[in-house]
């Protein structure tokens, strides 16, 4: 895989071949309902969405069916980045659907589905955003990843690693 | 070409099975059009497509020697392109060993409910 052999972490990233989608798969030392507390009560989702350069400065969530949601991203520059959506299936502690919409990019929401599975004590998560088309991902991601997949990622990192610098 | 563009030209070039192999069959140096096709049962024109393909995304250019003009690998788009995608997974990477802290936490939170 792509980002294994690269760099530090757990957290895989596999695009499919043809599918306008991105999936991310982590696994938690934690039981599922402890998982799902966290992704689901805002006051939790605030102190781990984001990373050293994007704080999550706006985190609302109602969450249940129909309920809306929306968070905004700052960057180190000052700029924001909002996003926003509404819950389509919400299942303690397995499984929530929603849509989210860029906001820059209001016309095109995707819908993303994360789901928990609890072995051992541990849980895998697995959040996929599906895109209604490969256009409209690209906006969202402000790259242009068309047909992308494992396979030419793979081969991607072979190139990359192979080839002097 | 934007960086948008470009990135999207480097993917759609990279999501055909042959020309990844054209890809591949360069990385261990240049080779001409004709030494480019033979592994495949494709026609010169065929051959010749995919090749346009590769050189708009930048994969690819033509050198001078002759007329055979070899191709060979270009190496920064392909490097773009894995840099963004690992851009991606570093946010959510990153997001997630916070989480890794927020989890244990909350753990300890319940065990010393239970007690």
């Amino acid at each position: 895989m792509l980002q294994r052999n690269r760099f530090e972490g757990d957290t895989e990233l596999i695009v499919l071949p043809g599918e306008p989608s991105f999936i991310v798969k982590r696994t938690f030392n934690a039981p599922a309902r402890l998982v799902w507390e966290a992704w689901t009560r805002p006051e939790y989702m605030r102190r781990w969405y984001g990373n050293s350069c994007m704080t999550l400065e706006v985190c609302e969530m109602d969450v249940r069916p129909g309920g809306a949601w929306r968070r905004v991203l700052r960057m180190q520059d000052g700029k924001q980045i909002g996003f926003h959506g509404v819950y389509r299936e919400v299942e303690f502690p397995q499984r929530v659907v929603f849509t989210e919409v860029y906001e820059p990019v209001p016309e095109h929401p995707s819908l993303v589905t994360v789901t928990l599975s609890e072995r051992d004590g541990k849980t895998s998560v697995v959040v996929e955003q599906l895109h209604d088309s490969v256009q409209s991902r690209d906006a969202h991601i402000g790259s242009g990843m068309e047909a992308g997949m494992r396979e030419a990622l793979d081969r991607l990192e072979d190139f990359v690693s192979a080839l002097p610098s | 070409m934007t960086e948008s563009e470009a990135l999207d030209a480097t993917f759609t070039a990279l999501a055909d099975p042959t020309r990844r192999a054209i890809l591949a069959r360069l990385t261990e140096g240049e080779a001409s059009v004709t030494e480019l096709g033979r592994p495949f049962a494709l026609s010169q024109p065929a051959v010749s497509r995919h090749l346009r393909v590769l050189e708009r995304a930048g994969l690819i250019t033509r050198g001078r020697r002759a007329q055979l003009r070899p191709r060979r690998l270009e190496v920064a788009p392909l490097k773009e392109a894995v840099e963004w995608l690992e851009r991606y997974r570093q946010f959510w990477e990153e997001s997630f060993v916070r989480l890794d802290g927020l989890l244990e936490e909350l753990k300890e939170k319940e065990n010393a409910a239970k007690k």
